[in-house]
């Protein structure tokens, strides 16, 4: 079974908040010192859900498309080193401000480009700005049924059998192919590279494919093509207010502490 | 600078080894004072002798057997070594004085066996009396051979003397090893078949030794020439038991045993070849063997890009020595007796480890071998074997492994288990990727963000927030560039300590630097999990940043905050190029106090401190005193120590990676420890790594549960306690 995942290089979520910081004035976040970029976590787990299709089918292809800046390579090669066959990396400075409109545009594009596969492959949502769209704009675009936020994903002969986390449970669902998945964090750790996989990875060659290549024109994609506009881009600050509640004894004290919440509304 | 590790570690040898080697010279004393009385003796005997072959027919028998022995042995050895040959060559002939030192002294000197005063002795007293009655022996059968007689009169009966004591002391050293095998044994043992045919094969000997020179003199000496006879105690004894049996039966019974002595003797020397005995050739060999280098350090996999293979996963992948060494463990258990992780009831055991990889190596290795001779694969018929790494070994195993040392430091035939152990976990690792998931996740931070302290909530300046004027920038002029390490930097309990080491320095004006938030991991942790290519990745961009800041040159010195930084950037980072000086907060402080730039004068309040070893510190760099003495400087400090420390020192359960691993098993080994050093009564423990800080204090939350806070053990660093004595109010305020 052909399965194409779609990944996106984004700045590591582990990133302490002392080291986040945002340039108001550019509405751009800084990248934090030291700490490389990495595979959005979901996407890294998308690609596990791949791995595991190919796998479990016993024959067929893992590609991997990837939008974004030079560095979205190791977004890809990171993917090829877990065990994906091909990457493509969509790189053209037209693509840059772009939202998940354009973006989802440029990706469903970029698979008709190389042939819809049986399984198309999403994470729930990049870890960074958290919107989860596009792997529903482009079932919308290529017009396939899909399924999001799976927490575990089975052949079934022609179909597919899935299981989606929904707020009081799980929901399991039957598609036909090709269709569209995306995948959440309670579907499992993805794999840990091996050596020789990366090593081999490193020497791949990555496909790099422009706006052009792709039949777009700069006008529908990056910030030309955006449909949503940033108004303005900046931390949140929280203030943290400690109040000591005294007390004699401990009745004492949770009688204190219940008033104390209540007056908060927190009760 | 440190003294060479092993150069140091010799003169230090375990102090119980010390005592018992002191306690053999008495022993020995009253022998000498017997021969000296036989000396007097010497004109009431003149004529005394023996006939070599008395009442023995047909004795050119032995002398046919001889070379069929020595042949059986040889082919023993030299059959076995096609096993060791699988390995990949790896001889390494540095620093021959240290290793012929080694040789003479823990090979044929057996300094560490002695480290164990039941067994040392116990041993002492077969090795002696083996290599006594051997040149006994041999010194029979020339006198025999040459014209002249050198065995007559006194001399004749001096040596019996010397032979007869010489007996008695073999039959006691085989007692107290029966005795320890079945009233005393190690927690860890592992008595066999070898144990029992050495050991009783040995008695046999000796025993039926006594009965032939006891029937001997029976039937020929004891009437005719009874003076002669008491030169010969043993012999004497059993001939007055013979006493009521006639003299044609003894003659029999003499014959009988005579050949049962004699065959009996040249069968069980044949065990050199085939059990556990053939550690009289083989550990002196492994002592000479054994790297010379610091015993904490890794060796690298060069080019390792171009490897075929990452670690071991199959006997071949080892290097010959690794083989060999397999071979020369005599199951004595004192690895596993000293492994943190065993004492803590973790599943791991060095010895089953040596032991069952010994194994693999016989069954497997013996056919990788016959597949050689037969040209075939390698591997053929080998499919339904079990892994050697996750089958014969187990992964748990490998991953409990805190590479402390203690095992290495312990073990009498100079094995070196670290390296085996890393060389395995290099290819879960590497080779199938397969490992903890609490590693992993270690893995891909150190990857990510150049630390392995995953969601941590600090950045690398966090622990100068406040502070940061005090903190001088590294510009490349200054002698010393302080490390802060990424412990002393993302953990809070160790930037207390970095902040107290930087008042110190500040204090005593040392000229020195920090670089501020481009420091990265050095690679340690990776290295030790197993990650090689991550270490080698991690350590090139830190010595690159190092060439660009200056600090790589002879001229400058890099202070570590923690003992593993210290260990990598002493004895590994060579091997990639870095020429600067390492030393460790501990040595530059104890330094400092002592040129009295850094005075401990102010009160501390009166305690009584036990000092903690860490592994990196200690066992694996010989750094035992600097932390003690600067204790020792500080007012009202008691220092006292716990069972277990310098050389004997308990791993904190840290080392290895595990402190980014859950530990399995029935007990964590920081419990154990902290144990050990509540019961000393110490209000407070100190130690020199921010490791171990931090399992002391996890510790002290499940140990001291019921104990109230104020009460509890205060787990301190050396910087923390010094600084509290020796820097000023002003810039403590500061
Ligand atoms: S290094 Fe330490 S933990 Fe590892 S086997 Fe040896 S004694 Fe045990
Ligand atoms: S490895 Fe060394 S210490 Fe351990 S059992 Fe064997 S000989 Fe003894
Ligand atoms: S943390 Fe300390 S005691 Fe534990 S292994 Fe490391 S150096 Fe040894």
């Amino acid at each position: 079974m052909d399965v194409i995942v779609c990944v996106k290089q984004i700045p590591d979520p582990e990133t302490p908040a002392a080291a986040f910081k945002v340039d108001e004035a550019a509405m751009q976040v800084l990248p934090a010192q030291g700490i490389s970029p990495v595979i959005s976590p979901f996407d890294a787990q998308a690609v596990e859900a791949a791995l595991r299709i190919k796998d479990a089918s016993g024959d067929g292809t893992v590609n991997i498309i990837s939008l974004g800046p030079d560095s979205a390579r190791d977004a890809i090669k990171h993917s090829l080193a877990m065990g994906a066959d091909e990457g493509y990396h969509l790189k053209d400075d037209a693509f840059e401000g772009g939202d998940a409109w354009t973006i989802a545009l440029a990706l469903s594009k970029a698979i008709q480009h190389l042939g819809v596969p049986d399984v198309l492959i999403f994470g729930r949502q990049a870890a960074d700005w958290d919107q989860g769209t596009v792997g529903s704009i482009v079932a919308e675009l290529l017009d396939l049924p899909s399924a999001t936020v799976l927490r575990a994903v089975e052949l079934s002969g022609d179909s597919i059998t899935v299981s989606r986390v929904v707020a009081d449970g799980f929901e399991n669902i039957e598609l036909s192919t090709p269709c569209v998945l995306t995948i959440s964090n309670e579907f499992g750790d993805p794999r840990y590279p091996q050596l020789r996989q990366i090593m081999q990875a490193a020497r791949k060659q990555v496909t790099e494919l422009t706006a052009a290549d792709l039949g777009l024109d700069a006008s529908e994609v990056g910030s030309a093509g955006s449909r949503i506009q940033m108004h303005a881009l900046f931390q949140p600050t929280s203030d943290v207010e400690v109040e000591i509640i005294e007390g004699d004894s401990p009745e004492e004290k949770a009688a204190g502490l219940v008033n104390a919440l209540r007056e908060a509304k927190i009760l | 600078m440190t003294e060479s590790a092993e150069s140091k570690r010799k003169t230090s040898a375990t102090s119980t080894g010390k005592r018992v080697s002191a306690l053999a010279i008495p022993a020995w004393l009253p022998l000498g004072g017997i021969l000296l009385v036989s000396g007097a003796e010497t004109v009431r005997v003149t004529g005394a002798h023996r006939e070599l072959f008395f009442n023995i027919d047909h004795f050119w028998v032995l002398y046919m057997l001889l070379p069929f022995v020595i042949g059986i042995i040889v082919y023993g050895l030299v059959r076995r070594s096609r096993v060791w040959r699988l390995g990949k060559p790896s001889f390494n002939f540095d620093n021959m004085p240290q290793r012929l030192a080694r040789v003479l002294k823990g090979g044929a000197g057996t300094e560490r066996v002695l480290s164990d005063p039941y067994s040392g002795v116990m041993h002492l007293c077969i090795m002696t009396s083996m290599i006594v009655l051997f040149l006994v022996t041999a010194l029979l059968a020339i006198d025999d051979y040459i014209p002249v007689d050198i065995l007559v009169g006194p001399r004749y009966l001096g040596y019996s003397l010397v032979a007869d004591i010489f007996g008695l002391v073999g039959i006691v050293g085989v007692a107290m090893a029966i005795a320890h095998r079945w009233v005393r044994p190690r927690t860890a043992w592992l008595p066999t078949w070898e144990d029992w045919l050495i050991l009783g094969g040995l008695g046999m000997l000796l025993v039926t030794g006594f009965i032939v020179e006891g029937l001997r003199i029976h039937t020929s000496e004891i009437d005719v020439h009874p003076e002669w006879s008491y030169w010969s105690p043993v012999g004497y004894v059993v001939a007055l038991m013979f006493s009521g049996v006639r003299i044609s039966a003894a003659l029999d019974i003499h014959t009988t045993f005579w050949w049962i002595h004699m065959v009996g003797a040249l069968s069980w020397i044949t065990l050199l070849g085939y059990s556990k005995l053939n550690h009289l050739v083989l550990a002196p060999a492994n002592a000479f063997l054994k790297r010379t280098s610091a015993p904490g350090k890794l060796d690298m996999i060069e080019n390792i890009e171009e490897q075929e293979h990452f670690g071991v996963s199959q006997l071949e992948h080892f290097t010959m020595k690794q083989i060999f060494e397999l071979d020369v463990c005599v199951r004595c258990g004192r690895c596993t007796d000293n492994c943190p992780a065993d004492i803590a009831g973790q599943p791991l055991s060095p010895m089953h480890i040596i032991q069952d990889l010994k194994s693999y190596a016989t069954s497997v290795g013996e056919q990788k071998v016959a597949n050689l001779v037969q040209g075939n694969d390698l591997n053929f018929g080998l499919d339904d074997e079990a892994p050697m790494v996750g089958g014969v070994v187990r992964d748990e195993s490998l991953w409990a492994c805190r590479t402390c040392g203690a095992c290495v430091e312990a073990c009498p035939v100079f094995i070196e288990h670290v390296p085996t152990i890393v060389d395995m976990r290099r290819s879960l690792v590497m080779e199938e990727a397969r490992m903890p998931d609490t590693v992993q996740g270690t893995l891909e931070t150190l990857e990510r963000q150049g630390h392995p302290w995953r969601g941590t909530p600090y950045t690398r300046e966090s622990w100068m927030e406040g502070f940061e004027d005090q903190v001088p920038e590294w510009t490349g002029e200054q002698d010393y560039l302080y490390f802060v390490g990424c412990t002393g930097a993302f953990v809070d309990r160790a930037q207390e300590i970095t902040r107290s080491v930087v008042s110190l320095l500040r204090e005593a004006d040392v000229s020195f630097g920090v670089i501020k938030g481009m420091e990265s991991c050095n690679g340690d942790p990776a290295r030790r999990l197993g990650h090689e290519y991550l270490y080698q990745i991690l350590a090139e961009g830190l010595i690159e940043l190092f060439n660009e800041t200056g600090v790589n040159d002879e001229q400058k010195t890099v202070i570590t905050h923690c003992p593993h930084c210290f260990n990598t950037f002493l004895n590994e980072y060579p091997d990639m190029g870095a020429k600067f000086q390492v030393i460790h907060h501990t040595q530059l402080l104890e330094q400092l106090v002592d040129e009295g730039r850094l005075v401990p004068s102010a009160d501390v309040p009166e305690q009584t401190i036990t000092y903690h070893d860490s592994c990196y510190l200690g066992r694996h760099n010989d750094i035992f005193e600097a932390p003690r003495r600067i204790l020792e400087q500080v007012p009202n400090v008691t220092l006292i120590e716990m069972p277990r420390n310098r050389e004997q020192g308990l791993c904190c359960g840290a080392g290895g990676g595990n402190m980014w691993m859950e530990e399995q098993g029935k007990s964590r080994v920081n419990e154990v420890r902290v144990e050990e050093a509540v019961a000393t009564g110490a209000e407070a423990a100190c130690t020199a790594c921010p490791f171990c800080i931090q399992m002391f204090d996890s510790g002290i939350g499940t140990v001291q549960l019921d104990v109230e806070d104020e009460d509890k053990l205060k787990v301190l660093d050396v910087a923390e306690l010094l600084q509290a004595a020796a820097v000023s109010e002003r810039q403590a305020d500061a």
